[in-house]
């Protein structure tokens, strides 16, 4: 899960769309981020070089198997977490 | 200039000190896949690689420091961009950047790996050429512990760098690539980011380990201070568009899919391997474009499933292998004896299916139905076969005997009809069975013609599918193995688990198709089916459907180029 706080509107916007790049918006600056190591070295250091290191902070949460399962949600509704994530069919 | 007065970079000779064959798939084969220690790496280097700071020499405290000086020398046949020159009190030497740690030596110091001491010497060779002073030290920093180590050239570390240039020209020229790393060196293959394409425990199988030793446990996995080395399968998912007028773009790095100008959903181009566009989908050029750059394959299949065609990101450069795949192929010798390979494993694995699926209350492994001794009889007579025609009539034996009990494999409903299956018919298929099967294999056929793609393979020149106007015949040779296990499996499942009904199929004059929801169903299961694991009969470790079909093909490619002696099917046990 990524999660950030951005002081600066331009910068903001920035870091949305390269969290966009890897993973789903699950809320407004929540992303929840399903990568493989090189990936993930990839969108650190993307993050890293956008970020103002003094202003603004984005936080990196690993996520086990089982704490995505007792994932929940109240109020709107969330889409499903799906752990066979092999296909997409649209 | 030709391939052998190319100048070498100077990272290929730390790359050929530590491992020749990696040296060999990168500089010769061109192969560059990346991990996250590749990425790690350029990440610590982003300030050298930058644009604005190359060339520049900045003073600070007495020292000047330059970044990303391209050198390269005709004399020594070598050339390369040195990270950082630094110049203090009139001396000059390159300080490089490395990801990792340092290694300690036994008092506790840093000190540096051999690999990059050779890589180090030869830009003070490049930097002793271009500046004609001496240069009697460089430093390197190690990025992952913040640590800067010295190093002094020496006339044996001078000497050791002439050789690793003397070894790359000799490398340069092989039509295959060198022997993985023995037993001994194996750690150095952990983290190595070619260890899904050298394939290092496989190729040590087949060719018979080389280390005394263990002659009589040739396989790895015998040797009990020798783990194995496992690539990591490929994941990602396989994105299906088959929505009637929906249209793909792209915006950043991930894909937005619009219908009526709706945004319908949005997937990240990092979670993707291949895209599958179904029927009457728009992808635009830019889309497109991204997709190769990433290495994400496209492939067009029709709304029947009929398989059209593929987009593939540049293909492999490997010459040298298609070159040695057309001299192999047009070998009748070498292709009876791939053909009978790829047919038994074909014919075990139906015979398997068969017995799994026919098991009865009497019989607990199903091998008295006639239909498997039959295809047992077929087996035995295969090695006697001299042409590749009878083992083409062999294979078609084989079939029949199969489809003519293919019937049996389906579990009837209790409620009502479910489907009936009399013999196999196709172009096309005329029944909801048949057209399940077409489309499984067209689906097979389009991921086999990404693997021999990937590998670097032609896939119009086959071994056993000889001469087939416009068919991609590698690809059909190498899906052989594959057909029970993979596509026929998926539409058992899909039947006798009652995911499909008849419902779910429109027929339409002779033809029969699968409706939209129908398509959903069959994708869903064959991703998964693709996704299982199993353990590889022969190398003895887990990977998934869709990593054996690359492993099969690169140990064909290994095969073709003379790196092993003998090709092996896959068979499940």
């Amino acid at each position: 899960m990524v999660c950030y706080d951005i002081s600066n509107p331009k910068r903001l916007r920035k870091v949305a769309r390269t969290c966009e790049d890897f993973g789903y918006r699950k809320q407004f600056s929540v992303f929840l981020v399903r990568v493989s190591p090189t990936d993930f070295v990839r969108l650190r250091s993307r993050l890293y070089d956008i970020i103002n290191l003094d202003e603004d902070q984005v936080l990196f949460i690993p996520l086990t198997e089982s704490a995505l399962q007792r994932t929940e949600a109240i109020g709107r509704p969330t889409d499903a977490y799906n752990k066979h994530d092999v296909v997409i069919i649209l | 200039m030709s391939a052998t007065t190319d100048p070498i970079p100077v990272r290929a000779l730390n790359q050929v000190t530590y491992c020749p064959r990696l040296y060999f798939l990168q500089y010769v084969d061109c192969v560059m896949p990346v991990n996250e220690h590749v990425e790690g790496g350029l990440f610590d280097h982003r300030r050298v690689d930058s644009g604005d700071l190359k060339n520049k020499t900045r003073t600070d405290r007495g020292t000047a420091t330059s970044r990303g000086i391209a050198l390269s020398s005709e004399a020594l046949g070598i050339s390369g961009i040195l990270d950082v020159i630094e110049e203090k009190n009139g001396e000059q030497y390159p300080v490089e950047t490395k990801h990792g740690k340092a290694p300690h030596d036994d008092d506790g110091k840093p000190t540096i790996w051999d690999n990059d001491a050779v890589q180090l010497c030869a830009q003070a060779l490049l930097m002793e050429e271009a500046f004609g002073q001496p240069v009697p030290r460089g430093y390197q920093f190690h990025a992952g512990s913040r640590e800067r180590v010295p190093l002094e050239f020496t006339d044996a570390l001078r000497q050791k760098t002439q050789a690793a240039i003397t070894r790359c020209r000799e490398l340069q020229v092989l039509d295959a690539p060198p022997e993985p790393l023995p037993a001994e060196l194996r750690h150095r293959c952990f983290g190595c980011s070619l260890a899904s394409v050298c394939q290092p425990e496989e190729i040590l199988y087949q060719i018979g380990h080389p280390n005394p030793a263990d002659a009589d446990a040739p396989s790895a996995k015998t040797l009990p201070d020798v783990r194995l080395v496992i690539p990591r399968s490929d994941n990602g998912a396989v994105l299906y568009l088959q929505e009637p007028g929906s249209s793909v773009g792209k915006r950043s790095e991930h894909l937005v899919i619009k219908k009526d100008g709706k945004e319908m959903n949005r997937v990240p181009l990092h979670a993707v391997r291949q895209v599958v566009v179904c029927g009457n989908v728009q992808v635009s050029t830019q889309a497109l474009e991204t997709m190769a750059e990433n290495e994400i394959g496209v492939s067009y299949v029709t709304g029947h499933g009929r398989f059209i065609g593929s987009f593939v990101p540049a293909p492999a450069k490997n010459v040298s292998l298609r070159e040695a795949q057309f001299r192999k192929f047009s070998d009748p010798a070498a292709c009876l004896e791939l053909s009978k390979s790829v047919v038994r494993a074909k014919l075990a694995n139906q015979r398997t299916l068969l017995m799994r699926t026919l098991r009865g209350e009497e019989e607990a492994r199903g091998s008295h139905e006639p239909a498997a001794k039959g295809i047992y009889g077929l087996l035995a007579g295969l090695d006697r076969v001299t042409s590749v025609e009878s083992v083409l009539g062999t294979e078609g034996q084989g079939a029949a005997l199969y489809f003519g009990e293919f019937g049996r494999f389906l579990k009837q409903p209790p409620t009502g009809k479910g489907f009936d299956f009399t013999t196999r018919n196709r172009r096309p298929p005329r029944d909801p069975v048949n057209a399940l099967l077409s489309f499984a294999y067209a689906m097979l056929a389009k991921d086999c013609f990404a693997a021999v793609c990937t590998v670097g393979f032609d896939p119009y020149k086959g071994f056993f599918h000889q001469g087939r106007h416009g068919k991609p015949s590698l690809a059909l040779d190498l899906m052989e193995e594959f057909r029970p296990v993979i596509a026929d499996s998926v539409v058992l499942t899909l039947i006798n688990n009652e995911s499909l009904t008849p419902a779910d199929f429109i027929i339409w004059r002779d033809a029969c198709n699968l409706t939209d929801a129908g398509r959903k169903a069959f994708f869903a299961a064959y991703e998964q089916r693709k996704s299982a694991e199993v353990t590889h009969p022969v190398y003895g470790y887990r990977m998934s459907y869709a990593r054996m079909l690359e492993v099969q093909a690169r140990m064909l490619a290994a095969f073709v180029r003379g790196e092993i002696p003998t090709y092996t099917g896959f068979m499940v046990r």
